[in-house]
């Protein structure tokens, strides 16, 4: 395992040079080491992003819960404190992109943020009203990354995106799957469309992509968010009921929620992973993951088959 | 939208936490709205037991009234920021509860014989159970009791409170007022089983127990409503 010492900065600027083949960089290569977490380029950009995001599926739809809202602010807090950057909501999470928005607001919109959201709609006209009224929740003149949702109108939508990406309203456009639906059309959407991000399931138990859409994301220079890390909490709760494997320390992990994360993040092809979670101390394990060591392929080979034993 | 590429998990989009935390925030944002829920209810279970004159309806308007206050407060205002199916489900309410009004307070049930034959069993203890113990469930799940779910003012008390109802009276259409109380028994026992509450088995078992109740007779060859 090799820790190279680089600055965030270096760190841009390496990523800049080699974008367009970030998806030969290894990961235990593209180590920061100086309290910042690990990044990886998006191939399309450039731009470091780290490699441990957060999710609110769920963990954010708390409505006008003030108590919860609170607590809320307090995880994103700590994401922050951690280097976070990568947020990702949607429209179909209830109330989460307003409860991001207001614990944005309370944290005075720190600086790192990656703002991640989806358009969710069969109509194409009401996407962009959709689109506007995300801004408004979240608080932002304009969005890092906006994505077609469970690829809902994907044709429809994605022209609107393309021709938001042109102007400048957005930064990055992209699609996404959950729960390994739809592959065969996101292969052909990965193939043809002009997309800066791809999100889709990948965990140490959902391995599918690895066949086709994770080597055609690096083919083509897509980044790949991978979202349900822990497969909603079903997939840690089966594996922490086991002691943590030997091996898990070679990686710097203590415990399985970061084991879980190195797998996923340790993949050339994938940028980022997005668990969710509504409580601090998670945050600060699954932020844990973006640091030390990770697995090389062998040792990759060697935790699926051991989470698969358990 | 493509509803067949979604599972039951993405229809409810919160957690346990949450959705308790929402009655919570609910009873006291509506407050005294509970307490007048209840009131109704229980005036609800008296006059169910009277069988004369406009006393006959008088339970079924009151339970109208709490079904549209249900649909336009609580499942449009309240729950479906938290998860957009809520608002057909609020609007499934408020037609609830226009149906009830018209079809079982206005003039059809006036002069109908079989309207007036009741059978208080099964049904009267439907009723109670929605009344008072459904209630208390909440209490098993470490839940305060200022976030209890009682009839009137939360879904599934006034639901099953009901179907109890349904269940002391004949009449034609009963079939038709049946349809979304026993929709909601369902959709709430798989809201409650996604969030692992523990009794999540009690609207499912509702369900069971009233068609068994209405099929019955035909079944046995005997008519028990009868």
């Amino acid at each position: 395992m090799d820790r190279s010492c680089v600055s965030s900065r270096r760190a841009f600027l390496a990523a800049l040079a080699v974008a367009p083949l970030s998806f030969l960089v290894q990961p235990d290569k593209a180590w920061a080491a100086d309290g910042q977490p690990i990044t990886k380029p998006i191939p399309s950009t450039g731009e470091p992003l780290p490699v441990v995001g957060m999710g609110t599926w769920i963990s954010f739809n708390v409505g006008g819960d003030p108590v919860a809202r609170d607590a809320r602010t307090d995880v994103l807090r700590a994401f922050f404190a951690a280097g976070g950057g990568m947020i990702d909501s949607s429209p179909m999470y209830g109330t989460a992109e307003a409860v991001v928005g207001s614990c944005l607001a309370r944290l005075d919109r720190p600086e790192g943020l990656f703002s991640a959201t989806k358009v969710w709609t069969s109509s194409t006209a009401e996407g962009l009203e959709q689109i506007a009224t995300s801004e408004r929740l979240w608080g932002l003149q304009r969005l890092d990354l906006l994505q077609v949702h469970n690829l809902l109108n994907w044709q429809g939508h994605l022209q609107t995106l393309s021709a938001m990406k042109a102007d400048g309203t957005v930064r990055t456009i992209g699609v996404t799957t959950s729960h390994g639906r739809r592959h065969a059309e996101l292969a052909q959407i990965l193939e043809t469309q002009p997309i800066d991000f791809v999100q889709l399931t990948y965990n140490i138990a959902d391995r599918d992509v690895e066949a086709r859409l994770l080597p055609l994301a690096a083919e083509r220079g897509i980044a790949v968010i991978a979202n349900r890390p822990f497969q909603g909490g079903s997939l840690i709760d089966r594996v922490k009921r086991h002691p943590l494997p030997g091996w898990a320390r070679e990686i710097d992990c203590t415990d399985w929620s970061q084991v879980l994360l190195k797998f996923i993040v340790s993949h050339p092809a994938v940028t980022c992973a997005i668990p969710a979670t509504s409580r601090v101390d998670h945050m600060e394990q699954n932020m844990a993951a973006a640091r030390g060591d990770m697995p090389d392929a062998a040792l990759r080979r060697r935790m699926a088959a051991d989470v698969a034993a358990l | 939208m493509d509803l067949l590429s979604y599972s039951l998990v993405d229809l409810i989009p919160f957690s346990r936490e949450t959705y308790f935390r929402l009655f919570e925030r609910y009873n006291i944002g509506v407050w005294p709205a509970p307490i007048i829920g209840l009131a109704m209810g229980l005036t609800a279970l008296f006059t169910a037991r009277r069988a004369d004159g406009w006393v006959l309806r008088a339970p079924f308007l009151l339970t109208a009234a709490c079904w549209i206050w249900v649909g336009w407060v609580f499942q449009i205002h309240w729950y479906a920021p938290l998860s957009w199916p809520g608002i057909y489900f609020g609007m499934g309410f408020v037609l609830q509860g226009v149906l009830m009004a018209v079809v079982l307070g206005w003039g059809p049930i006036l002069g109908s014989p079989e309207a007036t034959d009741r059978n208080h069993g099964p049904g009267l203890w439907i009723l109670l159970f929605a009344l008072a113990l459904q209630p208390l469930l909440g209490l098993l799940s470490g839940r305060p009791w200022y976030g209890l779910e009682v009839f009137g003012s939360a879904p599934d008390p006034t639901a099953l409170a009901t179907l109890g109802l349904l269940l002391m009276i004949r009449h034609p259409l009963r079939w038709l007022l049946s349809i979304i109380p026993l929709a909601w028994c369902l959709i709430s026992g798989a809201t409650l089983w996604v969030l692992s509450v523990p009794t999540w088995p009690v609207m499912p078992l509702a369900v069971v127990l009233y068609l068994g109740v209405i099929v019955w007779p035909w079944v046995s060859g005997r008519s028990q409503l009868e």
